[in-house]
């Protein structure tokens, strides 16, 4: 049975050529930035190399590319590693990632955490609300580029802007835009923007990354501590970056993957991906919309979630899988988000398409939809 | 005579980000172990050149810190 995948917002898949024997040639090589020879130097040289990758991407220097285990715990890293008192501003859209570090910071230190509503499709009104609930002692903000559960992406060059202006550390969760939406740490006024490399950058599950603003004026204080391979009698982590935020050995074949992710995301470019991504998107959003029970919460496009009323969101799903489709269903650990849809309380079905997704395959789910709503 | 310069580097990013910028200035540089001293990250940038000031004036330009050996 052929598989249709429809749940790249959790990963990427299939992986494109080269990620995975990138992924298995680097399984076997020495540990990198540790020793002197030359299984340990070429591992340091593709560690580099991804790291020159990325850094081009989205105009930050190589040595302000920091590697984390995911995009959690490089947001986990960003905002415990920043947080110097005062109140942070989030969004609706935030996923678990964000939600859950900001609430563990709010017990731990007092922090006030304020929440906005940003209106997809509407930057100024977007604007405005962002303004409105910062307030004098707003030193933080941790916005979603783009949601887990539907297509709303926010603006984040112009609320950077802001940021700039007043002081506020800019922290974005780029989960699901990375690779899908061009970003330029720079000109866009974000000083920390957290990556996975398994989604948009097309690499494997095991790797993610923070990336600091060459304008970054705060140097995040490590959260973890370890060997770095350097400074060995120093009992601090050494100063210097990117070994300062770099505790313990690094994920090499995940982050030789994700080398060849940026790779194959740089080749195809980042516009292309995501006209594809929602060309077939929306057509799946438009099938949807014609079958007897289904609603179609707000913003479709690559990403967009559905209900039907008499079926439960699990039971869709299970009863897709067993078309060989995949999809996801549930809160998608974005509860704010499904609340502020309207959808119901078990959740909803997801669908995000991906850059290998064809509108043939979203035919073949449409018409499994339709056989199990009927 | 010596025809090449040693750096100790912070980390061994910085000693990768420095040949690189070499490269790119028409200097021929290697990232090596540093098996003799204790300076830096315990990597170096060997480069194959006499002139000190062009290859320290090149990494100062693209934000590499170094320590001549």
């Amino acid at each position: 049975m052929k598989r249709i995948y429809l749940d790249h917002a959790a990963t990427s898949h299939p992986l494109p050529e080269g990620v995975k024997e990138a992924f298995c040639d680097a399984a076997c090589l020495g540990n990198p930035g540790r020793s002197g020879h030359a299984l340990s130097m070429k591992a340091a040289n593709i560690v580099y190399e991804t790291r020159e990758k990325i850094s081009g991407m989205f105009g930050v220097m190589p040595d302000k590319v920091i590697f984390t285990s995911g995009a959690t715990a490089a947001l986990n890293q960003a905002i415990f590693g920043c947080y110097n008192g005062g109140s942070v501003v989030m969004d609706i859209f935030a996923h678990n990632a964000v939600l859950r570090p900001l609430h563990a910071l709010s017990q731990q230190t007092g922090a006030q955490i304020r929440c906005f509503s940003p209106v997809p499709n509407n930057p100024v009104e977007t604007v405005k609300r962002f303004e409105n609930c910062l307030d004098r002692n707003t030193r933080m903000a941790v916005v979603n580029g783009s949601s887990n559960i539907c297509s709303a992406i926010l603006p984040i060059s112009l609320l950077g802007d802001i940021c700039r202006r007043r002081g506020i550390l800019l922290i974005v969760d780029g989960a699901q835009c990375a690779g899908k939406i061009p970003c330029n740490l720079e000109q866009d006024g974000v000083d920390i923007y957290c990556v996975p490399g398994h989604k948009g950058l097309q690499g494997v599950m095991g790797c993610g990354a923070m990336l600091l603003s060459p304008s970054c004026k705060t140097l995040p204080r490590p959260y973890l501590f370890g060997g770095s391979g350097s400074f060995a009698r120093e009992k601090n982590m050494p100063e210097a970056l990117p070994d300062h935020l770099e505790a313990g050995t690094l994920p090499l074949p995940a982050i030789a993957a994700l080398g060849a992710g940026v790779a194959y995301v740089q080749k195809v470019g980042i516009e292309e991906i995501s006209y594809r991504e929602e060309q077939t998107g929306l057509h799946a959003a438009e099938g949807l919309s014609v079958i007897k029970g289904i609603t179609i919460y707000a913003y479709p496009g690559a990403t967009f979630v559905f209900s039907h009323k008499n079926i439960s969101c699990e039971d869709i799903a299970r009863q897709l899988d067993a078309y060989g489709i995949c999809v996801r269903s549930g809160l998608h650990c974005a509860p704010l988000s499904h609340e502020h849809l309207g959808t119901p309380r078990d959740g909803a079905v997801r669908v995000s398409t991906g850059v290998f997704t064809n509108h043939r395959d979203i035919d073949s789910f449409l018409c499994a939809v339709t056989k199990i709503v009927s | 005579m010596n025809n090449t310069l040693i750096y100790a580097v912070p980390t061994v990013t910085y000693a990768q980000m420095g040949v690189g910028i070499l490269s790119k200035a028409g200097f021929r540089a290697t990232v090596e172990r540093n098996h003799a001293g204790k300076e830096g990250c315990g990597f170096i940038i060997v480069v194959n050149s006499r002139n000190a000031a062009a290859v320290e004036a090149a990494l100062q330009r693209g934000g590499v810190q170094v320590k001549r050996l």
